[in-house]
C-alpha cells in the first residue's frame, strides 16, 4: 500500500508555475507577467499563443534553461531556485525537441540519442543498447547509423523525440516540434508522440501554433502579451 | 560510445578544420624536433673531436666559461702526468688567427707537440704529419685546405709568419676540418703567450676510463688534479672536466642549444596562438551544439573537458605527424653534401618527449580559454545563437 506521502506526491502537480515573471533588457521587456500555471502527471499540454506572446520563455523557464525574474517554478513541489544544479535536474528530468533538431553534425543518429545519457548511469554499452531501443520505438532503428545531414526532416524530429526520452524524464517539452515539418512528417510526429504517451506515459507540454496539434492535446494554455489568456480542455480549439 | 569517442569524431568528421590545424601544429613540432635534434647532433659530433683521440678529463683554468680565454703554465702537464691513473697528457694551445693574408678570419688553431696523442689521432689525406724538428709548419684540415686552395707543400701565411703546409688532414667532421695545427712552440711565440696552453687533454689508463666503477675512478682523478699545488702550498686553480661535461658546457654548445630552446618557445607561442584562434573559432562555430549539450544537462566541466581534449588531441596527432616529419628532415639534411658531418641524426626518446610534450603545452595553451567560454555559454543564449 502507498504511503501517505507518495499518494500526496502522485496528486500533487508534477511542475507548478507559480506567479512567474521574465523581464529582459534591464527589465525593460516584460516577456512574462505574472503567470501561474500547474500541469500534472501524463498530462499532455499544448500552449499556444501567437509570435512573441511569451510561449518559448514559460517553455525555458518549466525545462530551467531559463530562471525567472520573479515567482518560482515548483518541480514535484520542490522550488527549482532552490535545487543544487539545475544541470542535473535537466539532465535527470526533462527532456527537450526544438523545432530546428539541435542534432550534434558529426554524430550519427545513435549516437547522438546517446548524448543525454552521459549524464546518467549506463555504461558504454549500456548506453548504445538503449539507444537503439529508443529509435527502434521511433521507427529509426533502420537509419540509426545516418548522420543528420543524411535523414530527411522528419527523421530528424524522430531521433531528436528519441534523444529527448534517453534519461526516462518525468516531462518533455517540445517547442514547436512540428514547425519545420511537411504535413505529412508533422503528422507523423503527432502520431510518435501520442504512442510514446501510452507507452511510457510521458508527460507533455508542446508549444504550437498548429490547431491540430492542440487537438490532439487534451488541454491548452493560450498566452498573450506573456500573460494566460485561456486554460481550457483542447478539444475544440 | 564513450566520451573519447564523441571527442574523436567532432575531431575526424571535420576534416577541413582538423586538416589545417593539425598541419599547423606538424610544422611547428617538426622545425623543433629538427633544431632540438640538430643542436643535440652538433654537441655530439664536436664531442666526437675528443672521443677520437679518447680524451677523458679536459683541464682548463677553473672559472673560465670561454676556451680560448683559459691559460695555464705549460710545464703542468709533467706534473699531470705524475699523478696515478694518468696515461697521457696532450698540452695544446687553441686560438684564433688570419691566414692566407687576411683572407681568412677567426680560424681556429691548434698548438700541438709533435709527439702527442691529439696529433697521432689525425688521419693524413696528403702529405705527412708535424715532427720534433719541423719549424714554421702547418697542418690544414681538408676543409682549410681547400678554402685557400693549398696543398702540401705551398706556403701559408698565418698572422704575419709564413709557414710551410706539411700535410692536409681529415677531421671528425666540418668543424675540425676547418681548423689548423701547428707546432705548439711556434703558436706560443706567434701568439706570444711563451709557455702557456689553454688546455691540457688528459687520457686516463686503460681499466680506469672502462668498467662499472669508471666515474668514481675518473672523478678520483679529477679532485687530485684540482688538488696540485704550487710550490707555495696555494692551489693551481684548475679544473679537470670530464669531456662530454666539458662540451656541453661550452658557450658554442650552449648558444646552439639555447637557440634550439629559445626557437622551441616561439613554436609553442605561434602554435599556442594558432589553436587558440582555432579552438575559439570552433567554439564560435558550434555556440548552438555546446547550447544542445548544456541543455540536455552536460556540466560545465564535461564541456570544458570535451573542447579541451579536442584540443589536445588535434595537437597530438599534430605532434606524431611533426616528429615523422622532423625527423625525416634531418635523415634528409645529413645525406645533404653540405651537412659535412655538422647534423648527426640524434633522436634520443628526450627529443620525442620533448616534441609530444611542446605539442601537449600547445593544446592545453590553445584550448583553454575556449573550453572556459564554451562551459559558460549559458544554455538558451547559446541555443539561440546564429
Amino acid at each position: 500500500m502507498s504511503s501517505p506521502a507518495a499518494v500526496a506526491a502522485q496528486d500533487s502537480p508534477l511542475l507548478r508555475a507559480e506567479r512567474v515573471s521574465r523581464t529582459y533588457v534591464d527589465g525593460s521587456v516584460a516577456a512574462l507577467r505574472d503567470v501561474s500555471l500547474s500541469i500534472a502527471r501524463e498530462e499532455y499540454v499544448a500552449v499556444m499563443g501567437p509570435s512573441g506572446s511569451g510561449k518559448s520563455t514559460l517553455l525555458n523557464l518549466l525545462g530551467a534553461l531559463d530562471v525567472p525574474t520573479e515567482g518560482e517554478i515548483y518541480f514535484q513541489e520542490q522550488p527549482l531556485s532552490k535545487m543544487r544544479s539545475l544541470d542535473r535536474f535537466r539532465a535527470h528530468h526533462i527532456g527537450f525537441v526544438f523545432q530546428s533538431f539541435h542534432l550534434l553534425p558529426t554524430l550519427t543518429a545513435v549516437e547522438n540519442v546517446q548524448i543525454p545519457m552521459f549524464e546518467g548511469p549506463l555504461s558504454a554499452k549500456g548506453r548504445r543498447e538503449k539507444a537503439y531501443a529508443l529509435l527502434d520505438a521511433v521507427g529509426m532503428r533502420p537509419r540509426a547509423e545516418h548522420l543528420p545531414t543524411q535523414l530527411s526532416v522528419g527523421e530528424r524530429q524522430r531521433v531528436t523525440i528519441a534523444r529527448s526520452l534517453a534519461n526516462d524524464p518525468s516531462v518533455v517539452l517540445a517547442d514547436e516540434p512540428t514547425g519545420n515539418l511537411d504535413t505529412q512528417s508533422g503528422g507523423e510526429v503527432l502520431d510518435l508522440f501520442d504512442s510514446l504517451r501510452t507507452r511510457f506515459g510521458t508527460t507533455l507540454v508542446v508549444i504550437t501554433h498548429s490547431a491540430e496539434v492542440a487537438a490532439r492535446a487534451g488541454r491548452a494554455v493560450r498566452i498573450r502579451d506573456g500573460r494566460i489568456e485561456s486554460d481550457c480542455a483542447a478539444r475544440g480549439v | 560510445m564513450r566520451f573519447l569517442e564523441v571527442v574523436f569524431k567532432n575531431v575526424v568528421r571535420r576534416r577541413v578544420r582538423s586538416t589545417l590545424t593539425v598541419t599547423g601544429v606538424a610544422l611547428g613540432v617538426a622545425a623543433v624536433t629538427a633544431l632540438v635534434s640538430f643542436s643535440r647532433g652538433f654537441e655530439r659530433s664536436v664531442s666526437e673531436i675528443y672521443r677520437r683521440r679518447d680524451v677523458d678529463l679536459v683541464v682548463v683554468r677553473a672559472g673560465v666559461t670561454e676556451r680560448f680565454t683559459s691559460s695555464l703554465n705549460e710545464p703542468l702537464a709533467d706534473r699531470l702526468r705524475a699523478l696515478p691513473g694518468v696515461a697521457a697528457v696532450s698540452p695544446s694551445l687553441t686560438d684564433m688567427v688570419s691566414l692566407g693574408e687576411g683572407s681568412l678570419m677567426g680560424v681556429p688553431v691548434h698548438g700541438w707537440l709533435a709527439d702527442s696523442f691529439s696529433l697521432a689521432s689525425l688521419q693524413i689525406v696528403e702529405g705527412r704529419r708535424l715532427t720534433n724538428p719541423d719549424r714554421r709548419a702547418v697542418m690544414l684540415g681538408q676543409g682549410l685546405a681547400q678554402s685557400l686552395k693549398k696543398h702540401a707543400g705551398d706556403m701559408v701565411q698565418i698572422e704575419s709568419g709564413d709557414f710551410r703546409v706539411i700535410g692536409v688532414f681529415r677531421g671528425a667532421n666540418i668543424w675540425e676540418e676547418a681548423t689548423a695545427v701547428v707546432p705548439l712552440h711556434e703558436l706560443q711565440a706567434l701568439m706570444e703567450r711563451v709557455g702557456q696552453v689553454t688546455e691540457f687533454q688528459v687520457v686516463l689508463k686503460p681499466g680506469l676510463n672502462s668498467g662499472a666503477d669508471t666515474k668514481t675512478a675518473i672523478g678520483e682523478v679529477a679532485a687530485a688534479i684540482e688538488n696540485l699545488r704550487d710550490a707555495h702550498g696555494q692551489r693551481w686553480g684548475l679544473a679537470a672536466i670530464r669531456t662530454g661535461q666539458f662540451i656541453s658546457s661550452s658557450t658554442d654548445v650552449r648558444l646552439v642549444h639555447a637557440l634550439a630552446w629559445a626557437s622551441s618557445l616561439i613554436v609553442l607561442v605561434i602554435g599556442g596562438i594558432g589553436m587558440l584562434n582555432t579552438m575559439t573559432m570552433a567554439v564560435l562555430e558550434r555556440t548552438q551544439e555546446i547550447g544542445l549539450l548544456r541543455a540536455v544537462g552536460w556540466r560545465k566541466w564535461r564541456i570544458c573537458l570535451l573542447i579541451l581534449c579536442e584540443s589536445e588531441l588535434l595537437s597530438l596527432a599534430g605532434a606524431a605527424l611533426g616528429i615523422v616529419c622532423g625527423i625525416a628532415l634531418v635523415l634528409a639534411v645529413e645525406r645533404m653534401s653540405f651537412a659535412l658531418g655538422l647534423v648527426r641524426t640524434e633522436f634520443p626518446p628526450a627529443v620525442i618527449a620533448w616534441g609530444l610534450s611542446l605539442a601537449l603545452a600547445m593544446g592545453f595553451a590553445g584550448g583553454l580559454y575556449p573550453a572556459l567560454r564554451g562551459a559558460h555559454l549559458q544554455p538558451i543564449e547559446a541555443l539561440r545563437y546564429e
